[in-house]
């Protein structure tokens, strides 16, 4: 068999178990379709976990069955998930090697214009389970453990630092916040623990992309970021490139905490294939003068349910949620932000823009909360969004709760459509529609694009590019 | 209740009513509504008759003199007391409405899907239906009095083509009394109304009303809203825009005191493009008083060139006021202007330090600035808000 840079499979095989970061690739597990404790069960044991942690597991899984989905308020199409047809866990080495005739047309198309280099298309496209970065791995690893940062992966961080895991594992997003947190606490796999020591700075953004795990990617990662006083750090995951995936769940917890003074920031690109439904919890607590800045960008899955939050618990936190979501024909980007100011002083912000192309649908829904015991808070709130066709749809769901002294909230939304001067005065110097028709959807996300690190928003500027094509016409 | 359109409706109200459960957790059209007052247990007294009159307030008596005055046109817990209105006017009660405008009849309370609108439809025979012929141009003054533990008292206005009505509303539900009211507006083409909305309440009271208005081609509104009841309160208004060149301005002013929560929803339904809506919410809550506002702008398929914006600011007086506000935007076509905002702040301490500074005290200043917030909702039907404001 061969793959897209035209070495065989079996040469690549040998590549893997080099470096110090790779799992064994050689045990084959699946715990098989549906869900019942002794799925759970199996997991557990193959991931030779604790008793408290297969404790853990089976009482979401009790939740987990005794929770409704949310259709009251949330899209209908969730009701189409089958539980019990969903495989909850699969090893890397049992994972069927897809060759590279079986990836679509589309998205190999795509890993080319967006120029991602060849190994690591195949490891997208879910050809090949990891690509060859161990030296970039390797040296940041060094880095890291000079300064005493932990960055591991979710079942590494349970076992060899129960001690700092522990504490906060959980406790930010309970197992019943939700249906889908309760699955995940069930069946959690793969996802990164990371713990910053105090007053570290950690200068480089840590990426999950590098960590080489294919369970990084997986449908129930768990990751949990601790920042101790005074820390900072920069977290990515995702990426630009389409993922093509056959699982149709992908259900992530991700648990922030920001300890006195701490700052996390944490990117997130999603470009799931739209088959995947989307739904992620995501929520992080602020200490006295800690931020957190959730940054996302949504781009693929056929339903996306996502409301990052921050709870501002210490005095004088901030929170801000930067967000861009691009719905295409068929997809339906929920998303939005969560903002619970429970103290004195605290601050946020949220940005949100979305683009709707064809038949796409893109929602904001959003939560501001000051309780009267907070007072001098404030926040501020923008939704703008783009439709690009006529049957084209955007939602704004924003929701408010104020009281207590000096506390002020403001949100604005407006909702606009292609400017059709400015394309004619484009097409006029040359430029085709679809040319002048992404350039003025760059431009209309270009503010928020431009927070997202270097790298990212170059392939995603790219990405818009081809998400636009025959848009228009 | 004789046989007929209405009865049918009362009948099929009345049977559809206890299947409807009270409003609950999980119904998102009463999100951040206070549900205890809403309750079974809240209303049941009403029901039998239970809850003691308390003493009635100035405001609640001014309106039930007007309607027993004559003059005016006047409910009184459903019953036509008074058909005050120009000549040209047709004023029926609601058993003869049903007779001859069978189709505004039925529209309007077979469209009852909620718990308290189908009780009033239940009640369809307690109402009257107003019709102004094409071409007028006429005002009315109306009043609609609830005494009764429950009081429902419903109205139809059927306004001709090309025909201006001004109407100024007042209710009054006194203490004790459980006011439930559906209102239905069925505006002519080129039609205009100019619709100004008074509602007090006693304590130990509750009031529900829903206002819907159907707005076909170049129909025109201009609407002020004000809610000043002393107990708990929920409108529902329904702004449905059916054709081009429809123009609906909307104002609403909520005033929330002594720990109850005001509940307003309202929809702006753009059906047909090359319209605008423009929807300006008002609040002003003090000591633990809540103000729950819900707005949902829904633009359709097709409706392009509509213009629709929303806005909700609200005022808190006190630490411990609340506001809880949810502009909702629903758009399908990409042809379009939509804003909403949404502001909650207390009065400026520069704006009373100011004042201050020219001799006023802090709470004339408060007063000034409240008034001064208040006033824009009654700017465009010209009329002043009434005192204490």
């Amino acid at each position: 068999m061969e793959n897209v840079s035209g070495k065989s499979m079996e040469a690549l095989n040998l590549d893997r178990s080099v470096g110090d970061f790779s799992f064994a690739e050689d045990y084959a597990y699946d715990a098989g379709v549906g869900l019942n404790p002794d799925v759970v069960r199996y997991i557990s044991k193959v991931k030779g976990e604790d008793e408290w942690v297969l404790d853990f597991r089976l009482n979401a899984l009790k939740v987990f069955n005794s929770m409704e989905l949310p259709t009251h308020w949330a899209s209908k199409r969730l009701e189409d998930l089958d539980f019990s047809k969903i495989r909850y866990y699969l090893a890397k080495g049992a994972k069927k090697k897809r060759s590279w005739d079986e990836v679509p047309e589309d998205v190999k198309r795509t890993f080319e214009k967006l120029g991602v280099p060849e190994q690591e298309r195949a490891f997208l496209a879910g050809v090949e389970a990891q690509f060859d970065s161990e030296s970039a791995y390797s040296n940041m690893k060094e880095y890291l453990e000079k300064d005493g940062v932990i960055f591991v992966d979710s079942t590494e961080g349970l076992k060899r630092y129960p001690e700092i895991f522990r504490k906060y594992f959980g406790r930010v997003i309970p197992t019943g916040d939700n249906k889908f947190s309760a699955l995940n606490s069930a069946v959690f796999s793969g996802g990164s623990f990371i713990y910053v020591p105090k007053g570290v700075h950690v200068k480089q953004p840590l990426q999950a992309y590098f960590r080489i795990n294919a369970e990084s990617f997986g449908q129930f990662e768990r990751t949990l970021i601790i920042a101790d006083e005074g820390a900072e750090l920069m977290y990515m995951e995702g990426c630009t490139a389409p993922r093509f995936e056959t699982g149709t769940l992908h259900s992530a917890v991700v648990e922030l905490v920001a300890l006195k003074g701490a700052k996390i920031q944490y990117v997130t690109v999603q470009n799931w294939s739209d088959n995947v439904f989307n739904l992620v919890t995501k929520r992080g607590v602020a200490e006295e003068g800690a931020q957190i800045r959730w940054v996302d960008c949504n781009i693929g899955s056929g339903i996306t349910m996502k409301y990052p939050a921050v709870i501002l618990k210490g005095a004088g936190a901030k929170g801000e949620v930067i967000s861009i979501a691009l719905a295409n024909n068929n997809q339906h980007q929920d998303t939005g932000a969560k903002m619970m100011h429970l103290a004195d002083g605290t601050t946020s912000n949220i940005l949100s823009k979305s683009v709707s192309i064809g038949s796409g649908r893109a929602s904001y829904r959003g939560l501001v909360y000051m309780p009267d015991t907070a007072k001098n808070c404030k926040n501020n709130t923008e939704c703008d969004a783009l439709l690009i066709n006529s049957n084209s749809r955007t939602d704004t769901y924003p929701a408010i709760v104020c009281s207590g002294d000096n506390n002020s909230v403001q949100h604005e939304a407006s909702v606009s459509k292609l400017s059709e001067e400015q394309i004619f005065y484009m097409r006029q110097r040359g430029l085709s529609e679809n040319e002048a028709v992404s350039l003025s959807v760059n431009g209309f996300v270009n503010d928020l694009v431009k927070e997202f690190p270097m790298e990212y928003s170059v392939e995603l500027k790219r990405l818009i590019e081809l998400q636009m094509e025959g848009a228009v016409g | 209740m004789k046989p007929g359109l209405l009865c049918d409706i009362s009948s099929g109200a009345k049977a559809r009513f206890a299947d409807i459960p009270f409003p609950h957790k999980k119904d998102e059209y009463w999100r951040f509504a206070d549900l205890k007052a809403w309750s079974a247990d809240a209303l049941f007294p009403h029901f039998s008759g239970a809850v003691p009159h308390s003493k009635p307030c100035g405001a609640v008596l001014d309106v039930e003199r007007k309607a027993l005055k004559g003059g005016a046109l006047a409910l009184f817990d459903g019953q036509l007391v008074s058909s005050g209105a120009p000549e040209c006017v047709e004023v029926l009660p609601m058993g003869v409405a049903a007779e001859k405008y069978p189709r505004c009849v039925s529209e309007l309370f077979f469209s009852a899907a909620g718990k308290f609108d189908t009780l009033a439809a239940s009640r369809a025979e307690n109402g009257a239906m107003v019709v102004v012929p094409d071409g007028a141009d006429v005002e009315i003054e109306m009043a609609v009095v609830s005494k009764l533990g429950l009081s429902a008292g419903s109205a139809i206005f059927k306004i001709g083509d090309n025909s201006r009505l001004r109407l100024v509303r007042s209710f009054a539900v006194s203490g004790g009394s459980f006011g439930v009211s559906m209102f239905g507006f069925f505006l002519g083409k080129n039609s205009s109304l100019e619709l100004a909305t008074f509602k007090y309440s006693g304590e130990a009271a509750h009031s529900y009303l829903r206002d819907d208005f159907s707005l076909p081609e170049n129909a025109k509104i201009i609407d002020a809203y004000a809610e000043f009841g002393l107990s708990p309160s929920r409108a529902e208004r329904n702004f449905s825009i059916l054709g081009a060149g429809v123009d609906a301005d909307i104002r609403a002013l909520v005033k929330s005191s002594g720990g109850i929560t005001h509940d307003l929803r309202t929809s702006q339904m753009h059906k047909a493009g090359g319209s605008s809506s423009n929807l300006a919410v008002k609040c002003v809550v003090d000591d633990s008083s809540k103000a729950a506002f819900s707005g949902l702008v829904r633009v359709d398929a097709g409706a392009q060139k509509t213009k629709a914006y929303q806005s909700c600011r609200s005022l808190s007086l006190s630490d411990s006021a609340k506001t809880q506000a949810s502009p909702i935007l629903e758009i399908m076509a990409n042809d379009v202007e939509c804003s909403h905002g949404c502001t909650v702040s207390k009065p400026d301490p520069d704006e009373i330090f100011y004042m201050n500074q020219r001799g006023l005290t802090s709470k004339e200043a408060l007063e000034l600035i409240t008034a001064g917030f208040s006033r824009t909702t009654f700017e465009r039907v010209g009329i002043e808000p009434p005192g204490g404001v």
